[in-house]
């Protein structure tokens, strides 16, 4: 595989990139990488799988207040309940993150694919991947507070 | 055909892996209505047919799920629990990728992930097929959800 800390760096500048760029909204890494992040409350994850000759996903863990915030920037809409345009934002936010792990993966000649984006949120929830595999969360801030963005990769 | 597959895969890893009586029931257009505690088990699958099939378990049935499976009651959602529904939403989704194959349809899966929590909700796209077939246990219901395109 091609190094596993470089395609984390390549979701960082990812991820900084679909701010500024694509959410309009300011953005900068929050300390170091984490193994976990534990329960999260009032929240919402993005999620995006990959499968092909990398299996794993991409996940974005977006506290609800963090995501109101985003939803508005991205799509220009005023929201302050988790409805389809919010979880609609947060999945594609998933799918733009995944698209972009696929590009760098595919780079190396691999043959990859991205399943459908989904959501899932809740009052009070623990997400862990099933297998062991290489994993990452990096902590990011926004105006809004702070979210996660996760990979996991596991080769065939 | 879908739903049809996804019931016929479910049925044999319960016969074949659970030892636990299954009773489907109709397939609904409905969102999975979560629970106190649940856990999810969640995976895509991508190539010819895109989609995510998932499986939501009440924790009461997702212990006894787990407890059948491993032949020693499981008095907490831990991770012999999560490790069992992401196994089922794998072997499930397997089942189905066999059944698509047989059709001529190709298509690789992710990885399964697992949520637990309190009342869960997933989503339910635009411009995206959805249906959830509801099963009786012993223990109570759960469902199984594909989303597609």
């Amino acid at each position: 595989m091609e190094n596993f800390q470089q395609i984390s760096d390549k979701l960082i500048e990812a991820t900084v990139e679909i701010f500024t760029a694509m959410v309009m909204m300011e953005i900068s890494v929050n300390g170091e990488p984490l193994d976990n992040i534990g329960t999260l409350k009032n929240s919402i994850s993005g999620l995006v799988g990959l499968a092909g000759a990398y299996k794993g996903f991409v996940a974005v863990h977006l506290p609800e207040n963090v995501a109101f915030a985003i939803t508005s920037s991205f799509l220009g809409l005023d929201v302050d309940e988790i409805n389809e345009d919010v979880q609609d934002a947060v999945g594609e936010i998933a799918n733009m993150l995944g698209g972009n792990v696929k590009t760098e993966l595919s780079d190396a000649g691999r043959d990859i694919a991205l399943s459908l984006p989904s959501t899932i949120y809740g009052e009070s929830y623990d997400f862990r991947p099933s297998d062991e595999a290489e994993r990452i969360i990096i902590p990011f801030k926004v105006p809004g507070g702070e979210f996660f963005v996760e990979l996991e990769l596991e080769i065939e | 055909m879908l739903d049809d597959s996804i019931t016929k895969a479910t049925l044999e890893v319960f016969e074949s892996m659970i030892f636990m009586e299954v009773q489907p029931g109709k397939t609904t257009a409905e969102a999975y209505q979560g629970t106190d505690l649940q856990v999810s088990g969640t995976i895509g699958f991508v190539g010819d047919f895109n989609g995510v099939l998932s499986i939501h378990c009440p924790s009461l049935v997702a212990m006894d799920i787990t407890g059948n499976m491993l032949m020693s009651p499981v008095e907490t959602v831990n991770s012999d629990v999560t490790d069992a529904i992401g196994e089922i939403a794998n072997m499930v989704a397997g089942g189905l990728k066999a059944t698509l194959k047989a059709e001529g349809i190709n298509v690789v899966l992710a990885t399964p992930t697992i949520f637990t929590g309190i009342s869960l909700q997933t989503n339910i796209q635009k411009g995206v097929e959805h249906f959830l077939i509801p099963f009786q246990v012993p223990s109570g219901m759960f469902g199984i959800e594909l989303t597609y395109q």
